[in-house]
């Protein structure tokens, strides 16, 4: 199935189970919510449908399965409880790890989903719900089926055997037992399913005929046909076959009731079987009656945008495409003024236009809004809490804030962990809670928001919040700092040891955070993404992890200045302020050039002589930049200010590899290369 | 390893892309070879190797470009209406190469002769791979890798 479909139906599968996953979250919420049933149920409907068109039929049976019993719910013949809901979403889960196999190329039936499976169908038939069933259940239906009948119809086959009888044709439920003593059962099955090919068509077989071939059965199997040949027929000719202990033909009446899955319990189950058996006939007036209420309450659901996938290659070469377009005009901009030719200058002036809008949607197309990370993270709010024990509330503000799609695609992973972070060692059990006066229920706060030329997202929780002291006496246990180090640190200075190797303040290890990797992870990974992690904290009252990310690696707004004839660009979220001085203005405290500022003295960098550029005139003005880096600051002396600019940032490659000065370059409108730096280096 | 692919090409008839650096004759694999370019603007960059004259916009992205005479200890001579950039690829490397001259595409027939043994042990000579003759006249093979600095076993 290596096709172009494939990464297709990964994104899509993923996207649907993460609706799925949201849908569910709404409805735990709030159960009678039929409008999100409903598009649950669409969710559903569509994987199931995607995954038997790629032939992936353990996915779409499973989908299948919980569709039912959507179905059901929808229709309100089944009430939505507890229960429901956790196996729905195990199925979810399972779901995910099967699309991840697919993804990954191993078989999809590496998850057990039988159970669910089950269970599943258990609800929607209105039986108790089958525990746990023992691990061997793959295997299992194929051996107590034995019992009556170890096939189960679905519509789908149960048309396909009413059609036949139109024509004539019979369904026939074969079930075929090898001897105690066969070797090649694969070979076997093989030779029985080929026999029956030839008779008639095969609609099924259980276990599927993958499972077959790979020996994923007892002695037994089942298999319906469509066909005209006599049972006796069938049954001789299969019997024909070596090592065949017995040959069970059987019609199969598509009208009758489906058997109950568990054999074992007929009795139980067959009255309560009833209303699942013919919900076709009792929903329909239901449905007809509901008809006209679903209908506006549809049409309220929500408005999916229209969007293609792009490969984000493309969007890079389309970027750069777009550069050289610009280039371009500016040439023949430069043409049209040298020869004078009105018509020309006129015409492109249109077309700057044209291109200028061009250029800015390009770039907007890469953006995307944290939304996409911050959609996961619900669901795992919810059942990591459960599994610690924890009421949590988990507030999500600004997810439509955007960012660039390479940041996107990294941030997840942080943000995660401090999430889970915050979850297990930040909020408190809700007993302890309850001694410290607060609300039972944690508050888990999960924010983005612009600040500037970057996005700032913030994880905040009112739990326990980070003790300095204690950081401080693990940070000496651990022999990071000596004592005398860690007293000198103020209270932020040592929290933010956490975020150094080898830190864990975890008392006990658990699955959830604590494995001895932690901020410092985070940490490196935000700093590679060229942003910033922080963290403030209260004891008792809560704790703040803030991230800043630039708005994007790819573009960012910067001020072009000009030292002598070569042009450099600097990072616009990194300047202070500009001012224009005279020569005289620089002072010289201890040596050190410096200019004063509204009272603040701050040091400049000439950045004439620093980058050797060389002198071609004298300027009697000068221009100071005036720039930050964390708290430091310093005024960069150029000699002329062109202006503010959206730039491309492309990186210098590896033959510049240890030049940490320039965080890259960018290609200017007049085709030329200007380098961008990095402040915080330039600094240092 | 791609020392001993310039071996093997060296080996068998190879198209030269030839250029001039002052008065001598230089000659890279066409394989190499990505395409010609007209002299445009070169930004310097301050803090890098003497060798890297600077960076280029190729169709939009960043291109270093290494000033060959400075790379081979040759002395400067003044850009020309006939400088061109040549820019090459080594492995995944790309790069401009400053040229006095591209002169034409030859096609080499002979084993062009060890340069270990022919120069003396100069500084330049690691940067050499052999040298090609063609009636006489002679074309200087460049061991690209060495000239860009790439590690090779």
């Amino acid at each position: 199935m290596e096709n172009q479909y494939m990464e297709m139906f990964l994104d899509e599968s993923h996207e649907h189970l993460q609706s799925l996953n949201e849908g569910l979250l709404k409805l735990e919420e709030n159960k009678d919510d039929v409008s999100v049933v409903n598009d649950i149920f669409r969710n559903a409907h569509t994987l199931k449908g995607m995954s038997a068109t790629m032939g992936y039929n353990k996915i779409a049976e499973l989908t299948h399965e919980m569709e039912d019993v959507l179905d059901l719910i929808r229709k309100e013949q089944l009430k939505l409880d507890e229960n429901i809901i956790d196996i729905l979403f195990k199925c979810l889960d399972s779901l995910e790890q099967m699309v991840d196999n697919v993804g990954n190329g191993d078989p999809e039936d590496l998850v057990d989903v039988s159970d669910l499976v089950k269970k599943l169908s258990a609800i929607s038939k209105g039986e108790p719900v089958p525990d746990a069933a023992p691990a061997a259940a793959g295997a299992a239906p194929a051996a107590d089926g034995a019992a009556a009948n170890g096939i189960e119809l679905e519509d789908v086959d149960r048309d396909v055997i009413r059609q036949a009888k139109k024509s004539g044709l019979q369904g026939i439920h074969v079930k075929v037992t090898l001897t105690e003593a066969c070797v090649l059962k694969s070979a076997r099955s093989y030779m029985v399913m080929n026999t029956l090919d030839e008779l008639g068509d095969v609609i099924k077989s259980v276990p599927p005929a993958e499972d077959l071939e790979q020996e994923k059965f007892e002695n037994s199997f089942d298999v319906l046909v469509v066909t005209d040949a006599e049972p006796k027929a069938i049954k001789d000719a299969i019997l024909s076959i070596s090592e065949i202990e017995k040959v069970e033909c059987e019609e199969v009446d598509p009208d009758a009731q489906p058997a109950p899955a568990v054999a074992a319990a007929p009795a139980a189950a067959a009255p309560a079987a009833k209303p699942a058996a013919s919900p076709a006939a009792a929903a329909k007036p239901a449905a007809a009656a509901k008809k006209p209420a679903a209908k506006p309450a549809q049409k309220k659901t929500h408005h999916q945008s229209q969007s293609v996938r792009v490969d984000i290659e493309k969007l890079d070469t389309l970027m750069n495409l777009m550069g050289e377009l610009v280039i371009n005009k500016v040439r023949l901009e430069q043409i049209g003024q040298t020869h004078r030719l009105a018509e020309l200058t006129e015409t492109l002036e249109q077309m700057d236009r044209v291109t200028t809008d061009l250029q800015n949607i390009v770039m907007k197309v890469r953006m995307v809004p944290v939304s996409a990370v911050f959609n996961r993270f619900p669901r795992m709010v919810r059942d990591v809490s459960k599994e610690l024990n924890k009421e949590i509330n988990l507030t999500i503000e600004g997810e439509e804030t955007e960012l660039d799609r390479t940041v996107i695609d990294e941030i997840g992973d942080p943000l995660m962990h401090l999430l889970r972070n915050s979850l297990d060692h930040g909020v408190e059990h809700p007993d302890d809670r309850e001694k410290k006066g607060k609300p039972r229920t944690g508050e888990v706060g999960l924010i983005a928001r612009h600040e500037g030329n970057n996005v700032v997202i913030m994880v905040t929780d009112d739990g326990a919040g980070i003790n300095a002291d204690v950081i401080r006496r693990k940070a000496v246990e651990k022999g990071m700092i000596t004592e005398d180090e860690a007293n000198k640190l103020d209270d932020a200075d040592a929290v933010r040891l956490i975020f150094l190797p080898g830190f864990s303040t975890a008392e006990q290890i658990t699955d959830i955070s604590g494995r001895g990797v932690g901020m410092d992870v985070v940490r490196s990974k935000i700093e590679s993404l060229s942003g910033h992690v922080d963290v403030e904290t209260q004891v008792d009252k809560g704790s703040i992890f803030k991230i800043k990310l630039p708005l994007t690696l790819a573009i960012i707004q910067a001020m072009l200045v000009k030292i002598q004839e070569e042009m450099y660009a600097i990072p616009l979220g990194s300047i202070d302020s500009t001012i224009n001085i005279q020569p005289t203005d620089i002072k010289t405290v201890q040596n050190k050039e410096v200019i004063v500022l509204r009272g603040e003295i701050i040091p400049i960098i000439r950045m004439e002589e620093t980058f050797q550029v060389p002198h071609v005139k004298d300027s009697d003005e000068l221009f100071v930049v005036v720039v930050h880096a964390g708290e430091a600051k310093a005024g960069i002396v150029v000699d002329n200010l062109i202006g503010q600019q959206e730039i491309v940032i492309k990186t210098l490659g590896n033959l510049f590899a240890g030049l940490k000065m320039f965080s890259g370059a960018t290609v200017l409108g007049d085709g030329r290369v200007a380098l961008i730096l990095d402040v915080a280096t330039m600094m240092q | 390893m791609a020392n001993t692919d310039t071996k093997q090409q060296i080996i068998d008839d190879m198209q030269v892309v030839a250029f001039k650096l002052r008065d001598e004759e230089y000659g890279i694999s066409i394989l190499n070879v990505q395409e010609i370019r007209n002299l445009t603007d070169i930004t310097r960059v301050p803090f890098s190797a003497d060798f890297i004259k600077g960076v280029i916009n190729l169709r939009g992205s960043v291109l270093p470009v290494i000033d060959l005479k400075q790379r081979l200890g040759l002395a400067e001579t003044p850009y020309t209406d006939s400088t061109r950039i040549v820019t090459v690829t080594i492995d995944d490397l790309h790069v401009g190469m400053l040229v006095d001259a591209v002169t034409e595409v030859l096609t080499l027939e002979n084993r062009p002769v060890d340069t270990k043994k022919a120069i003396n042990s100069k500084e330049g000579s690691r940067f050499l791979s052999g040298i090609g003759n063609i009636d006489g006249r002679l074309i200087i093979m460049l061991n690209l890798p060495e000239i860009v600095g790439l590690p090779q076993e």
